[in-house]
């Protein structure tokens, strides 16, 4: 069965295991050096390693504590938090319009969307999301641009 | 030394410094006392503010924000009875008891008044303690170094609460982090042929993304899920200033033995306030004389809360300036302040920067006097500022973090990792993985190469490490705190195990 502990590790072992190959192109040290820019890597990545195994290995002891099942809980925690995927998505999309459309449009965009999924049940609200979003866009721009003089995208 | 405090103190006292300063204590205030923000956030949507200032002024404003942070959870326990921060649990015990009695006003200057004396307190040992640790850490060489980042490593690793192993994984993802880009020996590393990589990962979005969005996200699961805040206290709030002083008169012992611990607490690696606040709330139950009656909203609970996570404010800049490891997490994020404005925090920070050092002890104690008058003086708006629906205020600190990511080096690429790792952040604390020893890894991943590779260039012999009785003594010290984790950790797990029976 695959539980939170179990897929963690096996994450963690999947990771390194990923960085452990990528790690064999760092060049060796040259003839002046003992030591190579590889070497701090791959010791992080050997206690990773140990440590991933050494999770997955206590996991199956018995009496372990694992937490639950992983796809049960998933499927749970997606159909009572869909507002924290969406709002993960929004946020990607936030980034990646950003350059596009610049600071101003992305954000007060953002902040809409983020407000209306979130915030917005009455008409009342509906109105305060435009008024926070026009608002908090307008202020942060004004203090990193003419205040802090950091020019935003 | 004297004369540079004195030189710090009078430019910490320009009208600009102290505006900031002044300023930082109500972000502070407000970032503490809105439950579930937390003052590490506080500090985080702040950072960003501070690029564009120099050290001095930077660093002022980020003390003000943790003056204000500390003391700002005061407001919602009392009022709300939830803790604004996770350091004003024990505060809420008698806290919130005392306002449902009618005495809100009471509790709150008490409160007030316990973190003010605990900060000043905390400076006094910050300002004794701070360079003498300073000076026997000039002896540490590359080894002893190495040996202390690992310790403190394992150390915030174990006392993270949850599962050793987790813990330590946690911190070695952190170093590896650190690990991502161009070397000393200009090798790239881990790249994967994507050129911004090659820079590597900077600290802040990385901090930012690990940090604030698994703390935001939980807080909307919570909202979501339907917990519902206790009935708030309403009502108007007065102090009753004669009282609170009579009160404060006879807890003397009381704030100057929970100031010490939270000062003590927060020296050490990864504890922090809310370790401080319960050590303390618990020995002031065990030297009172009606240990019966804490919980039911008397003073002393308040005092012992309030005064020891106050002064882990002080504490902490302990192993932060002396030795360069932060004691807790907003430290940690105090030293990317520090780092981002070219300084290194350090032994030799006392010597080479020593009126910022003044600068930082001066912005605390007139943090300190400043929160008094602000608390007391505007706990009205403070409190209604705690009602702010979390829907609101998630969007808007995404959108900080953001912009914050972005200014560091006004590069995209930086809120793309900011994205990256608040997905990575949040799926590692949806697996109950400790996200303080991955911090702590990131701000000290850099340090731990460079002096290792020190030490193997003066001397490639690895025994070095265990022969030189420091370095030893403190892998002795890592290896040990390892154990004992472990040992406790299975102690719990089968207390847990066998707990229902026992109970029954």
């Amino acid at each position: 069965m695959l539980t939170r502990d179990r897929a963690l590790a096996l994450a963690v072992l999947l990771g390194t295991l990923v960085l452990a190959i990528d790690s064999r192109g760092i060049p060796a040290p040259s003839s002046w050096q003992t030591y190579g820019s590889a070497l701090m890597p791959q010791i992080l990545l050997a206690v990773l390693g140990v440590l991933g195994a050494a999770l997955l290995i206590k996991s199956f002891l018995p009496g372990a504590v694992n937490g639950p099942p992983v796809f049960p809980e998933l499927l749970g925690f997606v159909q009572r938090n869909k507002h924290i995927l969406v709002l993960f998505i929004l946020f990607g999309i936030y980034v990646f319009v950003l350059p596009l459309v610049g600071y101003l449009w992305a954000t007060g965009g953002f902040l809409l969307a983020a407000l209306a999924l979130l915030y917005v049940r009455t008409v009342r609200r509906a109105l305060a999301a435009i008024a926070l979003a026009i608002v908090v866009s307008a202020l942060i721009y004004a203090i990193f641009h003419y205040g802090l003089r950091i020019r935003l995208p | 030394m004297p004369e540079f405090f004195a030189e710090a103190f009078m430019i910490v006292l320009s009208p600009s410094i102290l505006g900031l300063i002044v300023i930082g204590v109500l972000l502070g205030i407000v970032g503490g006392s809105i439950p579930g923000f937390t003052v590490t956030m506080a500090i985080l949507v702040v950072f960003p503010f501070t690029f564009a200032m120099d050290p001095i002024a930077g660093v002022s404003l980020m003390v003000g924000v943790f003056a204000g942070g500390y003391s700002g959870g005061i407001v919602s326990g009392v009022m709300l009875g939830i803790p604004g921060t996770p350091s004003s649990i024990t505060t809420v015990y008698d806290g919130y008891p005392m306002a449902q009695k009618g005495e809100p006003g009471r509790a709150l200057g008490i409160g007030v008044l316990s973190s003010f004396f605990g900060m000043v307190i905390s400076v006094v040992v910050l300002v004794t303690v701070g360079p003498a640790l300073a000076s026997l850490s000039m002896s540490f060489r590359p080894w002893e170094l190495t040996a202390l980042i690992i310790f403190a490593l394992t150390l915030v690793a174990g006392l993270s609460g949850a599962a050793m192993l987790k813990g330590l994984i946690a911190a070695a993802i952190g170093l590896l982090v650190t690990t991502v880009g161009f070397d000393r020996s200009n090798n790239s590393r881990f790249d994967f042929g994507y050129a911004p990589l090659e820079s590597g990962l900077e600290m802040l979005p990385v901090m930012i993304g690990v940090f604030a969005f698994s703390q935001l996200m939980e807080n909307l699961e919570i909202r979501k899920s339907g917990q519902s805040p206790r009935q708030g206290v309403t009502g108007g709030v007065s102090v009753p200033y004669r009282q609170i002083l009579g009160d404060m008169s006879r807890q003397k012992v009381n704030v100057l033995r929970s100031s010490l611990i939270g000062s003590f607490v927060g020296a050490l690696p990864g504890t922090g306030g809310t370790v401080a606040n319960f050590v303390s709330y618990d020995q002031a139950k065990k030297f009172s004389k009606v240990p019966h009656e804490f919980g039911s909203g008397i003073p002393s609970g308040i005092v012992a809360s309030e005064s020891s996570n106050s002064a882990v404010a002080g504490g902490a800049f302990i192993p932060t300036l002396a030795l360069g490891i932060p004691g807790d997490l907003p430290m940690a994020i105090m030293m990317g302040v520090l780092i981002l404005h070219g300084i290194n925090p350090g032994p030799l920070l006392f010597e080479q920067n020593p009126i910022l050092v003044g600068a930082i002890y001066s912005s605390l104690l007139i943090g300190a006097v400043i929160m008094v008058i602000c608390q007391l003086a505007l706990v009205r708006w403070f409190a209604k500022i705690a009602l702010i629906p979390q829907e609101i205020l998630v969007p808007v600190v995404f959108v900080l973090c953001a912009v914050g990511s972005f200014a560091l080096n006004n590069n995209l690429f930086d809120v793309w990792v900011l994205f990256a790792f608040g997905v990575v952040g949040y799926l590692l604390f949806k697996a109950e993985v400790p996200l303080t020893p991955l911090v702590l890894g990131v701000v000290l991943g850099g340090s731990l190469e460079r002096q290792l590779f020190r030490a193997l260039e003066i001397d490639d012999n690895w025994m070095a490490f265990l022969t030189r009785p420091i370095s030893a003594t403190l892998l002795g010290l890592a290896v040990l705190s390892v154990v004992i984790s472990l040992i406790q950790n299975r102690r719990i797990a089968e207390s847990l195990r066998s707990g229902p029976a026992k109970g029954g």
